[in-house]
């Protein structure tokens, strides 16, 4: 029993350039949005936390490592399960 | 092949595009919604999310090469094999409190390329849940 906020993100591909891609084919790109519940282990207790906070001095968008170094990063005494979006609806342009 | 949106993955795909040349741009033009929920508690605004963006990529060897693979089109979405290139991860922060940027994902080494995409986010509604909503991919890795 809980209160939940809904959040809706919306994501726009406007382009793809090629630069110096060394492979003739078909392209195509997956889209993947989580975010981290933080499960704290007291006394043998799960209680959640909300994940890092923000501070106005950094961008908003950040590149990670391809790894997720940074994704990975906790405590020792916290486990962190990804929580995924549900994409739901898409506004597609067709082939010309 | 056109853009989907697969649930149990909790990913969205976007259209396939040829690629043949140097310099060659290609206009996407999709447009995807996500639906998150977050629990309501000290700091939730706070709470940051990820985007994960993979390349696929398909050399249609199996369907006689770039040249040759539109004398095979109807065979194309069951025949084609596509394979993970690469891939980039970002940091969404500030998500709750509403977002909106132009994020330029550069993929990197031999599948040097970028794509320029847009991000907004809202803080839309809240939900009184009796029971925990399972997410279809909750325990995607």
């Amino acid at each position: 029993m809980s209160l939940r906020a809904v959040v809706e993100i919306v994501i726009h591909l406007e382009s793809f350039r090629n630069i110096d891609l060394f492979f003739q084919g078909i392209y195509y790109t997956r889209f993947r949005v989580h975010s981290k519940k933080k499960q704290l282990e007291v006394a043998g207790k799960a209680q959640n936390t909300p994940s890092q906070s923000h501070t106005g001095s950094q961008p908003p968008a950040q590149a990670i490592s391809a790894t997720g170094d940074r994704m990975t990063a906790s405590a020792n005494d916290t486990k962190e399960q990804a929580e995924y979006a549900q994409p739901y609806c898409s506004y597609v342009s067709y082939y010309q | 092949m056109p853009s989907q949106i697969i649930d149990e993955q909790a990913c969205f795909l976007s259209k396939a595009f040829l690629i043949r040349y140097c310099e060659e741009e290609v206009e996407v033009n999709d447009i995807v919604l996500f639906r998150a929920e977050l629990d309501v508690e000290p700091d939730y605004l706070q709470t940051d999310f990820f985007l994960e963006v993979d390349l696929f990529f398909s050399d249609l060897s199996n369907l006689g090469g770039p040249e040759k693979w539109q004398q095979h089109v109807d065979e194309f979405e069951s025949s084609a094999v596509f394979k993970k290139v690469s891939t980039q991860s970002f940091k969404l922060r500030g998500v709750p409190q509403g977002l909106c940027e132009f994020v330029p994902v550069t993929f990197q080494d031999q599948y040097f390329s970028l794509l320029k995409i847009q991000v907004w986010s809202v803080l839309l509604d809240f939900r009184f849940r009796l029971k925990q909503l399972a997410f279809a991919a909750n325990q995607v890795t």
